[in-house]
């Protein structure tokens, strides 16, 4: 069994986005590990839970999310990314005095340390960029 | 040693181009090339393309397609000989049957 860290540059809507998702499934079908994912840049898109597209269309948060949730991956979205692009747990909420927080459940704001960290740990690093 | 792996279509981005030039000036074949998303129009059989595949042809590393993203292409019945088309499985035995693996933008 290896490990993988996976970085995810592409929001929601972009495929790769969708590359790394499908990737991350093959990675956990092969039998490996996923030690970490990590939301940068873009990606961090991901994490936000007041995407609401089309009926019609993939729901690329939520199916993050599902995979987060069902396989109890670590989840880490970049702080810098994420505040500059408005994705704010309740503790950045109340910090900034926001009106609300939309980190999605299952996700982790954190530091670009435990990409540093996951590059160590892990014995790949793939980035999936946008 | 390295997965070089490009996302790009060619007409948009430089990037298997260059991938390509530091693979032949560091005499290389112990890397690889793989193409996804937009990259996979880089095997489709065209004159614009043709100074690419000279170049693959000459390399010896071996370049393959993610098969996901030429089927939803389209592609899979017009491509230049000398590609090997893998899955998402693949791609994962891939990133583990080399060392690292390096992200083209």
């Amino acid at each position: 069994m290896q490990s993988f860290t996976l970085v995810v540059f592409g929001a929601p809507d972009s495929q790769s986005s969708s590359t790394a998702l499908n990737y991350a499934k093959a990675v956990l079908k092969a039998g490996h590990h996923i030690y970490r994912l990590f939301f940068y840049q873009d990606g961090v898109f991901n994490a936000c839970s007041f995407n609401t597209p089309s009926q019609d269309e993939e729901n690329s948060s939520v199916n993050w999310q599902t995979l987060i949730q069902e396989h109890e991956l670590d989840a880490v979205v970049c702080v810098a990314s994420a505040l500059k692009r408005g994705i704010v747990n309740a503790a950045e909420a109340e910090r900034y005095e926001l009106a609300a927080s939309n980190l999605r459940q299952g996700f982790e704001i954190s530091g670009l340390g435990q990409l540093i960290d996951g590059v160590i740990q892990s014995d790949r690093v793939v980035n999936f960029l946008p | 040693m390295t997965l070089h792996l490009i996302n790009k279509s060619p007409a948009k981005s430089s990037a298997l181009n260059e991938c390509l030039s530091v693979l032949e000036a560091s005499n290389n074949s112990s890397s690889a090339i793989l193409l996804i998303e937009d990259a996979v129009y880089s095997a489709l059989k065209h004159p614009a393309n043709m100074a690419l595949h000279e170049k693959i042809k000459k390399l010896a590393s071996p370049c393959y397609l993610l098969k996901e993203d030429l089927l939803m292409r389209g592609l899979h019945a017009e491509l230049v000989e000398g590609f090997t088309i893998v899955d998402y499985a693949g791609f994962v035995q891939l990133s583990l049957d080399f060392k690292k693996v390096q992200s083209w933008s």
